[in-house]
């Protein structure tokens, strides 16, 4: 630390320093008469200049002639230029949006979120975040389902202070203006209105109605906001519904995923079908009778090696541990890559690109990570 | 010999578990054809369409790449009116990309990502590109456009 810079901690703790290759420079706020003033000072050699800023300008002259004498560190310029402002200045009052520091922010924040806690003493789990910045919420709800939000804090000047910025739930446009506020209750119950609502409850309940009786490959991990699913009906056929939230008793949009003829046979089904759609009787009998099926198939129980198209130690090029009886014996020497190879596959992708060969081998770049790899000639050539 | 081995094990884990928005199956149980659909990503001008695409597997698969083709008419630089597309991945080196460690899911996932990102730099039609670059807008529209004239299946 020079001689300066503690001065400058204890007398202005408000003022940075910053070093550039061309010179230095102080920015902050120096509080004079209670009010605080933005300040960026730089600094080449002995000479320093100060920014103009609004509150500043109308002592543009006295600062101008600052600029022209010599200091000796950014501390004496500083106790000169708040000398200059004290006598200028009239005390002017209070400037909130400078004087207001955090903590008055935190305190609220802290008082909210506490008081939250205390009224509603039956919220299934909620965190606050080290720096106060987010406030995490989970509660159930009638049929003990969980139900996340994620609020955040705003610490600017502008806008309400709390704002949901993640919540599991269905978007809805019309109610989105309604996301922010500045008590932490009105906010929480606003939310928990929402899931309540009878329209979302039994959307809820025909999702969970879906998941547990189809099989369901999309989304792999639905939440609450998913509004469609992808479901199996055949092999390789599926099909995709989508539901619109204020309407969901209603016909679905549907689209077919699979071969040609499989597809025109169901497109076929459903537009004999889809007017004969009762929104009064249960939607998944309905979705049954649509598609004149008695039930959906149901998610098989298979291993989990199964749905990978390729386990630990099979050959990554014919994705099979035995070729004509051989396991894999080649395995890539770098070491982040470790793949395995029949030498059989190895030799005909190497070749593939006419590769380089010497002698018995043949070299090229591993198909997985790029890097060399060799592999010995087949014994017939 | 691999082939065979290859085709089932990918088609048994697309079944399984298919990639978002992608299906594929062999064509009237033949080996040596695939069909495909593919659900256009979302924020794209080709949101919610469904294109279909077929897949011709060679013989000497996977040593060669699969060739694959639209079926179903798109509005993109890399997409031509025969619905060839413009992917170094589909290419042998050195000219391309191909690997046999990649599969039809792998190339299907990065025609979907295609859709999503067009790459003017490398067009199959130059018209397309240029106007994808100069006038993103309009280029957006049109791409819409034919998203709703050909790749509309719902009921």
């Amino acid at each position: 630390m020079t001689s300066y810079e503690l001065d400058l901690l204890l007398k202005y703790p408000m003022i940075m320093q910053r070093s550039t290759t061309r010179d230095e420079e102080y920015f902050g706020y120096i509080k004079i008469k209670g009010d605080h003033y933005k300040i960026r000072l730089t600094r080449n050699m002995k000479r320093f200049k100060l920014e103009m800023t609004e509150d500043l300008e109308k002592y543009e002259k006295d600062i101008k002639k600052l600029s022209k004498l010599p200091f000796m560190d950014p501390v004496e310029y500083l106790d000169k230029l708040t000398e200059i402002l004290s006598i200028e200045l009239p005390i002017r009052k209070e400037n909130d949006e400078i004087t207001v520091d955090n903590t008055s922010i935190y305190r609220k924040v802290l008082r909210e979120y506490t008081e939250l806690r205390q009224f509603y003493f039956n919220i299934h789990k909620s965190f606050i975040s080290k720096d106060l910045k987010t406030i995490d919420i989970i509660q159930l709800d009638e049929r003990m389902r969980e139900h996340s939000v994620k609020i955040e804090v705003n610490y600017t000047k502008d806008g309400k202070l709390f704002k949901i910025v993640e919540c599991n739930l269905p978007q809805n446009e019309r109610e989105s203006s309604l996301e922010d506020d500045d008590s932490l209750i009105v906010l929480y119950e606003r939310f928990m209105n929402r899931i309540d609502c009878p329209e979302l409850q039994s959307m809820f309940d025909l999702f969970d109605e879906i998941d547990k009786f189809c099989w369901v490959i999309d989304p792999e991990k639905p939440t609450r906001k998913d509004l469609y699913r992808r479901i199996v009906l055949d092999t390789n056929l599926s099909m995709v519904i989508v539901f619109n939230p204020s309407e969901i008793r209603h016909l679905p949009e549907i689209k077919f995923l699979g071969p040609h003829n499989a597809v025109k046979k169901y497109k076929e089904i459903v537009s004999r079908n889809f007017l004969n759609w009762n929104p009064n009787e249960d939607v998944l009998s309905e979705l049954l009778k649509l598609l004149e099926i008695d039930n959906f198939p149901s998610k098989p129980e298979h291993s989990e090696g199964d749905e990978l198209l390729i386990n630990d130690g099979e050959c990554c090029i014919c994705f099979s541990l035995r070729l004509n009886e051989q396991l894999p014996d080649i395995v890539c020497s770098n070491t982040s890559c470790n793949q395995f190879f029949h030498s059989q596959c190895l030799y005909e992708w190497l070749r593939s690109l006419n590769s380089r060969k010497f002698y018995h081998e043949i070299c090229g770049q591993c198909p997985n990570c790029e890097k060399t790899i060799r592999c010995s000639l087949p014994t017939t050539e | 010999m691999q082939r065979e081995q290859r085709l089932k094990r990918e088609l048994s884990k697309i079944e399984k578990k298919p990639p978002k928005g992608i299906s594929v199956a062999p064509k009237e149980d033949k080996l040596n054809i695939l069909e495909a659909s593919l659900i256009g990503p979302e924020n794209s001008p080709y949101s919610d369409g469904l294109f279909k695409l077929e897949i011709l597997i060679p013989d000497n698969y996977p040593f060669s790449p699969p060739s694959i083709k639209f079926l179903t008419k798109v509005y993109h630089p890399n997409i031509d009116d025969n619905g060839r597309i413009c992917l170094d991945l589909i290419k042998m080196p050195p000219g391309g990309n191909w690997k046999p460690t990649i599969g039809i899911e792998g190339l299907l996932i990065a025609i979907q990502m295609l859709l999503q990102n067009p790459n003017p730099n490398d067009p199959l039609m130059v018209d397309i590109a240029e106007e994808f670059v100069n006038e993103r807008k309009e280029f957006e529209k049109k791409a819409k456009l034919w998203c709703d004239k050909y790749a509309r299946d719902n009921l």
